[in-house]
């Protein structure tokens, strides 16, 4: 039955992306549905050549000569080793797909209208992996030897207030975890005694921010957006490190050490 | 590599080293942490304090190495981790940047088993084996605070044989009971584990202030790092594998101890004490120094496939499966191995409950270490270890010629069930004996030990 699921998926797949004909997976959901199958039919239908195996099987790579483990299968060498079963599976490898996804579809695609009566017109909507969420941007003082042609803050205070107060002109996600309270998009004045010790007022640190981006916005935060000159091109803001798939990995060791 | 650093801090900006530094949390050169109410991203400038924290200027404290610099990787403040910022972090300037310090890797819940994925892997040996001008990036790596009933033979970075795992050390000897301990473990250091916070590690905090409150084996990694850089300092042509074995024959057992009495030191076959919980000791800066001055770089490393058993063994519910693989290293081959280092047992593994399973690898020699403890959170029925390195470090220096014992066996009364479905073990390690040119200062010190055992080992 899981099996059946999966080729149903694997088919919504290749009638998607039917442009290169023989193409049918891309090698991950060919890695899933193989790892899957392996489970279910205890790998006894496919020979794999000594140290190929590992499909699915996430293995770590023991020396550098065994990195090719991590490819993906070359179905194409195993030919004499393939013994024929009474229902053979059916493989195809698909090159490797990179680059963000874009899709659209649904109701969000076209001209449609909505409710029973129709008197509501769609949305166009496109979903993408391109931008994932980021928290707001520090700032970035010059270090020794470095100045403000060099893309980095001159003119910078070393104090949480400065930090916060910098952050807070972002228009960026407000981390709920680590952060007292989360304002609802407008900037608010909680703190007016922190504030006053502040070398800067708002507005001036407004357009203080404007202009250090002005300075060299190739060095300047590329997602750093400045809430009242809401004028960069979405592209400008794209991290490209932050794309990609999301390991549950990060733990900071010491931070959950209770006495 | 943290969440950045606070290099404007009067205490670090002078050791500071731009140049190497970068943000892939916000894609900039400059890592300055993320400002949070909690002032929650204060760990890499609490690091960097650590190793790096000038000396005599009446600020803060002084750090390891106060003549080294420090460079910032901010990587962790992002909402989630990706393998992209892993693999660039760990391979960011490798000619710059000389000792890589993490603190950080898979959840601590005690039933995680992980570790770094294609990029991250291909970066860090990649660092190993073309960084620093060819000598090798050297990575260390805290074992983790998961506590007893974690083993860091399940996180993948620790566990590599290209990182360096630190556990810690606390005021009294004992090891800190958020320890984390594996057989992977090379050395310790100091952290605090007392039960007042201001007794923990003096350094630098965000925006310029200081703290006495830093803990955890986060606290203790950077400490190594700091002592890798003074015996760097003092000998700069040390390959990545010097610093191991600077660091095998340097680290001392003292006065520390297993208050629980589970753990006891013992020598294994060429004479080096160790210990599950502290690796070879505690390290000793001085030591290191003096030694990396007059050391001579390792004979080359092999990799030997000594053997592999791959038919299906059933673990028994209440009694041990063992099995045994004979091994002549690889003799008469080109990746012959006589003088050990790592030792990866790569197990297949599955199980009614992946937690309830202990596995114990014995060397020739009789040296058995524990390379998977109990880990009472782990109720896993279904993924068990796939192709999974277990690496032990306390057969150093040993022969690994002979019979090799693995011991699997549940540590529970509830009645379990598992297969042990493949077992290879990977030998690594010089042909050539290691410490031959070097000079015996002091006929007592572990080099003169090994040395000894070994010069015995090829007369006969």
């Amino acid at each position: 039955m899981k099996c059946a699921l999966i080729f149903v998926l694997a088919f919504a797949i290749g009638t998607y992306g039917y442009t290169t004909k023989e193409h049918y997976f891309t090698s991950d959901l060919l890695r899933d549905v193989m790892s899957r199958m392996s489970k279910d039919f205890d790998n006894s239908y496919l020979d794999f050549p000594e140290g190929r195996l590992p499909l699915g099987s996430r293995s770590l790579a023991k020396e550098l000569e065994e990195e090719e483990q991590l490819y993906p299968l070359d179905y194409d060498t195993l030919e004499p080793n393939l013994h024929p079963s009474l229902r053979d599976q059916e493989f195809l490898q698909h090159s490797s797909l990179w680059g963000n996804q874009y899709v659209s579809g649904g109701a969000g695609e076209g001209k449609q209208r909505l409710k029973p009566e129709g008197t509501y017109k769609n949305r166009q909507e496109i979903k993408t992996d391109a931008t994932l969420p980021a928290y707001c941007n520090p700032p970035n003082p010059c270090p020794i030897g470095y100045s403000a042609e060099n893309g980095c803050l001159e003119k910078f205070e070393n104090t949480a207030t400065f930090s916060r107060k910098y952050q807070a002109a972002q228009d960026c996600m407000c981390d709920s975890e680590h952060m007292f309270d989360c304002p609802s998009g407008v900037m608010q004045d909680t703190n007016d005694a922190l504030d006053a010790m502040d070398a800067l007022n708002e507005l001036e640190f407004n357009r203080f921010l404007q202009h250090s981006i002005q300075v060299d916005p190739s060095l300047q935060h590329k997602n750093l957006v400045a809430k009242k000159f809401n004028n960069f091109k979405k592209s400008e803001r794209i991290n490209p490190f932050l794309t990609g798939e999301r390991l549950p990995v990060a733990a900071k060791k010491g931070n959950n050490v209770y006495y | 590599m943290d969440d950045g650093v606070d290099y404007m801090h009067p205490d670090l900006k002078f050791n500071y080293n731009a140049e190497a530094s970068y943000d892939f949390s916000s894609n900039d050169p400059y890592p300055y942490p993320r400002y949070t109410d909690d002032w929650f991203n204060s760990h890499g400038t609490r690091c960097a304090g650590e190793v790096a924290a000038a000396r005599d200027n009446g600020i803060c404290g002084v750090g390891v190495a106060y003549d080294s610099k420090i460079a910032g990787i901010r990587m962790l403040d992002q909402p989630y981790m990706t393998d992209l910022i892993e693999a660039n972090s760990m391979g960011h300037e490798p000619n710059l940047i000389d000792i890589y310090s993490a603190s950080w890797g898979p959840t601590d819940d005690g039933k995680t088993v992980d570790g770094p994925r294609n990029a991250t892997m291909r970066a860090i040996v990649r660092g190993v084996n073309e960084g620093r001008g060819g000598l090798g990036n050297i990575y260390v790596w805290a074992s983790g605070d998961g506590g007893e009933d974690d083993d860091c033979n399940c996180d993948g970075y620790a566990a590599s044989m290209w990182t360096i795992s630190i556990n810690s050390a606390i005021n009294d000897g004992q090891n800190a009971h958020y320890d984390e301990s594996c057989s992977s473990t090379l050395a310790s250091t100091f952290s605090n584990g007392a039960k007042d916070p201001n007794t923990g590690v003096a350094t630098t905090d965000l925006y310029g202030k200081c703290t006495t409150t830093h803990s955890g084996t986060s606290a203790a990694a950077p400490e190594a790092a700091g002592v890798f850089a003074l015996a760097l300092e003092a000998n700069n042509k040390l390959t990545w594998r010097d610093i191991q074995h600077l660091t095998v024959l340097t680290s001392k057992r003292n006065s520390l101890f297993d208050a629980k009495g589970r753990f006891h030191w013992t020598m294994n076959g060429v004479g080096l004490e160790f210990n599950h919980l502290f690796g070879f000791g505690v390290l000793d800066a001085g030591a290191m120094v003096a030694l990396s001055k007059q050391w001579k770089s390792v004979p080359p490393r092999y990799h030997c496939e000594a053997g592999t058993i791959s038919e299906l063994h059933q673990i028994p519910s209440h009694k041990s499966l063992i099995l045994k693989i004979d091994t002549n290293a690889c003799q008469g081959d080109s990746t012959e191995v006589k003088y050990l280092e790592h030792v990866q047992a790569v197990l297949t593994v599955n199980s009614t409950r992946r937690g309830d399973l202990e596995l114990f690898l014995t060397s020739p020699m009789g040296t058995r270490s524990m390379i998977l403890s109990k880990r009472i959170n782990d109720d896993d029925g279904r993924d068990g270890f796939t192709k999974w390195p277990f690496m032990t470090t306390h057969t150093w220096g040993e022969y690994p010629q002979g019979t090799w014992l693995l011991e699997a066996k549940f540590n529970t009364d509830n009645p379990q069930s598992g297969f042990v479905k493949e077992w290879s073990l990977m030998l690594h390690g010089s042909k050539e004996p290691p410490y031959t040119d070097l000079n015996v200062l002091d006929p007592h010190s572990k080099l003169a030990i090994v040395k000894k055992a070994h010069e015995g080992r090829m007369q006969m």
